[in-house]
């Protein structure tokens, strides 16, 4: 109320000031979250170009306008009212409609001339023709056979109505060349020209005829001030033709616009598949069981040795402790190359190349920063608790079992899910033991070959690379507070 | 459990071991102190003390793997080997001075060259890596430790988050860089760097852009170093800010003479650590240059790879032995260098 008052009276200048202060602080808050939301939305943009591409197909990837989300152009399945047509020249024996009959037309050769004439009848040995081009003259009466006369042939030119046409083993596209009577049609193949028409027992309202149908891409086009969804038929020289899904049978509508320019309409389409095709190529759950043998185990020993040495460097007020802790330190600067070859070829010797050994034994020796995190934390740990037991008559290991690990049971943990990462995450020590082939290898190690196999596979990549580091980030989110205070612990505490 | 346990509690107070000598409390303590010590004194003379000894050994050997019945003691020669670099051309003189030998870099006119066809170039691109990576590296962790040290709702998020990359293996960094640093249509191009009109740089292609674009990967592995920033910025005592504040430092003179003298010591930490794991890149380099061939021009060929090749490709142990021998030398003349330097920029609260 005070604030308030003196806010509104103006007259006291302690309570602006604070107000000001308060809405500086305010302010300086919000800019700061907008500077971490803007570097954490870059640093972090790898993981969703990952995320993306896994569930993206190729065809999505190599389209330009591939969005980030994973998506594809939605498109509208156009059924155009014309009908489907094929040119086809269609050659037959002429026949003459002469008085309502229907007359074979032959050709007949006289006098060096080949004359159309329609056979009519035999009358006492003597065929009666009618020329074909002059009807209505007289009938013509030759003394030859008909038996002995060829047919004349005629080209009609037709464009004929395609159907879908299905009976029995006969099925396909054809052309409707001629209704014949009885329920029977006539069929072109369009794919044979040149074989002759074929007869099938069905009528024609048993096919359906072919329409021209398309997948058109949608397009969000402004038209008259506002912005509607059309499919494009075609892209003129100038301006394009657009489809109207809401009115199909209308005109296509001719616009001027670029369609180079124009957005199309997304349609939301994961492809998770990718990630049961990539488990297959790499053998996922053969690398994966290896891996997490060796992390399991080899974090196991880690874990024992480092805490059995940081307990006797801490509770036993031993002679040199000093020194020798300063030497396991001094061991971190050592690049384990040096001491890596001379091991490899006893391993070699030994035949565990090729073997989990090499990558689990050496831990169960303890190494400097678990040992020194455990130092750090064990040294924390109040001395007159294992004072009490020791008079309760406990020797050191119950002592250790009893107060010392319950006690420190979060560093231990921190220590092995450290160990765990690092041994999940470990690239070049499977590289060197196992070798480089896929075979009874690590994940680390089988991602990376098929990185080079499958190098033009983005989608692939990605969807393998989320799968090997899955449980790294599953640990990681479980157990980030043990985390994040391990690392600070045997960072900078003393 | 419970069985095992309540059983051997009548005769304890002293170990198994009193025999010869009289085994007061104090000793069996010590004895039991070493015993707790066992794993680590084997490991030490197993994995670590044992094979350096050998490790010198073999470095003065022409040992291979393949061919162990043709070893012969060189003497330094696999050093002198390494160490063979000279001028081996000039442009001025037009003249090869050594014929033979492969060009490693060059300085001015002058070309250089050793034995090694390779190792002086590794030796370059790793040192150029060092003075280029870890600067950014530090300066971009304390960045985000600062970031992630304010009163900002939601700021744990925001830990998280920045510390996230660094569980991520590293395998997978680089196959998720490599595609991400693509020149035509890798994201930083085509969503950052090209509508800032900055182009399309070829990153992985480009030879000068190898130390960059690995630089940029690299700084996904920060994560430990921020939280180590994090705790040293957290440990500074607040009275000290109050007292700048009073004799009217603004924020960049109290970053400057109050937060950068306190967490001196964790800068200390976080170079050496840094500098030992440069000297040992390895990973993004073998993933990006399939199987660790060292990129276009060899712009991306660390000393590690050169070492990695020669032993475990060309099985050519005792030469690697020597690379490694050198590589530790480094290590511990620049850690030593580093520790020396560091009485005059690094201040100890304690006074120590």
């Amino acid at each position: 109320m005070e604030r308030i008052r003196g806010f509104i009276s103006n007259d006291n200048i302690n309570q602006r000031n604070y107000m000001k202060r308060e809405v500086y602080k305010v302010i300086g808050a919000g800019t700061l979250l907008m500077i971490m939301i803007g570097i954490a939305s870059v640093y972090l943009s790898p993981l969703v170009y990952m995320g993306s591409t896994a569930l993206k197909t190729e065809g999505q990837l190599s389209d330009p306008d591939d969005p980030i989300i994973p998506m594809t152009p939605q498109t509208y399945h156009y059924v155009s009212p014309d009908v489907e047509t094929f040119r086809y020249t269609y050659r037959h024996p002429q026949v003459l409609d002469y008085q309502g009959q229907q007359l074979m037309v032959y050709e007949v050769i006289q006098q060096g001339k080949i004359y159309k004439y329609a056979f009519l009848e035999t009358r006492d040995n003597v065929s009666v023709f009618i020329d074909s081009e002059n009807p209505e003259a007289t009938p013509i009466e030759l003394g030859i056979a008909v038996e002995d006369l060829k047919p004349a042939l005629v080209n009609e030119r037709l464009e004929v109505n395609l159907y879908n046409v299905a009976y029995e083993d006969v099925q396909g596209q054809f052309g409707l060349v001629e209704e014949l009577e009885g329920n029977r049609t006539l069929w072109m193949n369009p794919e044979e020209i040149s074989e002759p028409p074929f007869e099938l027992p069905i009528a024609v309202s048993d096919t359906e005829l072919v329409r021209n149908e398309q997948d058109l891409i949608l397009y969000k086009v402004a038209v008259d001030g506002e912005t509607r969804e059309l499919a494009l038929l075609e892209t003129g020289r100038r301006g394009a033709r657009f489809i109207d899904p809401n009115n199909p049978d209308a005109e296509p509508l001719e616009l001027d616009v670029r369609v180079r320019g124009l957005d199309k309409v997304w349609e939301l389409d994961p492809h998770p598949e990718n990630f049961t095709d990539a488990m297959d190529a790499i053998d996922y759950f053969k690398l994966f069981g290896n891996t997490l043998f060796i992390a399991l185990v080899s974090g196991l020993g880690a874990m024992i040795s480092a805490t059995l040495v940081a307990y006797g460097f801490t509770r036993f007020n031993i002679p040199y402790a000093n020194i020798l802790f300063i030497i396991l330190l001094s061991t971190i600067v050592l690049p384990p190359q040096v001491t890596q070859i001379p091991t490899y070829i006893v391993y070699n010797k030994l035949g565990w190349i090729g073997t989990f050994f090499p990558l689990i034994v050496p831990h169960f020796f303890s190494n400097a920063y678990n040992v020194f995190l455990l130092r750090q934390y064990m040294m924390g740990i109040p001395l007159d608790m294992d004072e009490a037991a020791r008079v309760d008559g406990a020797n050191p290991f119950q002592i250790l079992w009893y107060v010392i690990v319950p006690a420190a049971r979060p560093a231990l943990v921190a220590v092995y899910l450290f160990h765990f990462l690092f041994s999940w995450n470990d690239f070049q020590q499977p590289l060197i033991y196992l070798g480089g082939g896929s075979e009874n290898s690590v994940l680390a190690v089988g991602l990376a070959n098929f990185t080079r196999i499958y190098s033009s596979q983005q989608n692939l990549m990605m969807a393998a690379g989320i799968l090997t580091m899955l449980v790294p980030l599953a640990v990681f989110f479980f157990a980030q507070r043990i985390f994040m205070q391990g690392v600070v612990i045997t960072g900078v505490e003393k | 459990m419970a069985t095992v346990h309540s059983a051997p509690t009548t005769q304890v107070q002293t170990p198994a071991v009193e025999k010869g000598f009289k085994l007061t409390p104090r000793r069996a303590q010590i004895l039991w102190g070493y015993f707790f010590l066992i794993p680590w004194i084997i490991g030490f003379f197993l994995f670590l003390l044992g094979p350096m000894i050998a490790s010198l050994y073999l470095s003065m050997t022409d040992y291979n793997i393949q061919r162990p019945g043709e070893t012969h003691f060189i003497d330094t020669d696999n050093y002198e080997k390494i160490f063979s670099l000279q001028v081996i051309r000039s442009d001025e003189d037009e003249v090869d001075f050594k014929s033979g030998y492969t060009e490693a870099f060059r300085i001015a006119s002058l070309h250089f060259g050793s034995r090694d066809h390779e190792v002086w170039k590794a030796i370059q691109v790793t040192l150029t890596f060092a003075v280029i990576s870890l600067p950014v590296n530090l300066g971009l962790a304390l960045f985000f430790a600062l970031l992630t040290n304010t009163k900002v709702p939601g700021v744990r998020l925001f830990r998280t988050i920045y510390y996230l990359p660094s569980v991520i293996p590293a395998v997978v960094s680089a196959t998720v860089f490599q595609q991400f640093l693509r020149g035509q249509d890798g994201w930083l191009n085509l969503y950052l760097l090209s509508p800032l009109g900055l182009g399309k740089p070829e990153w992985l292609q480009e030879p000068s852009l190898a130390v960059p674009a690995l630089t940029i990967i690299g700084t996904w592995g920060i994560g430990t170093t921020m939280l180590m920033f994090l705790a040293g910025l957290q440990n500074v005592p607040t009275e000290l800010y109050e007292a700048s504040q009073v004799d009217g430092a603004n924020y960049w003179s109290r970053f400057r003479n109050v937060t950068l003298p306190m967490i001196s010591p964790v800068i200390l930490y976080n170079l050496v650590i840094g500098l030992i794991g440069t000297f040992q890149y390895f990973v993004v380099a073998y993933i990006l240059t399939p199987r660790g061939a060292g990129g276009n021009e060899l712009s991306m060929y660390f000393y590690n790879l050169h070492l990695y090749r020669e032993a475990y490709v060309f099985f050519d142990m005792g030469y690697a032995s020597a690379l490694a021998w050198i590589l530790f030398i480094v290590v511990l003349i620049v850690t030593i260098l580093v520790f020396r330097s560091s009485s005059r920029w690094v201040f100890y609260a304690g006074g120590k």
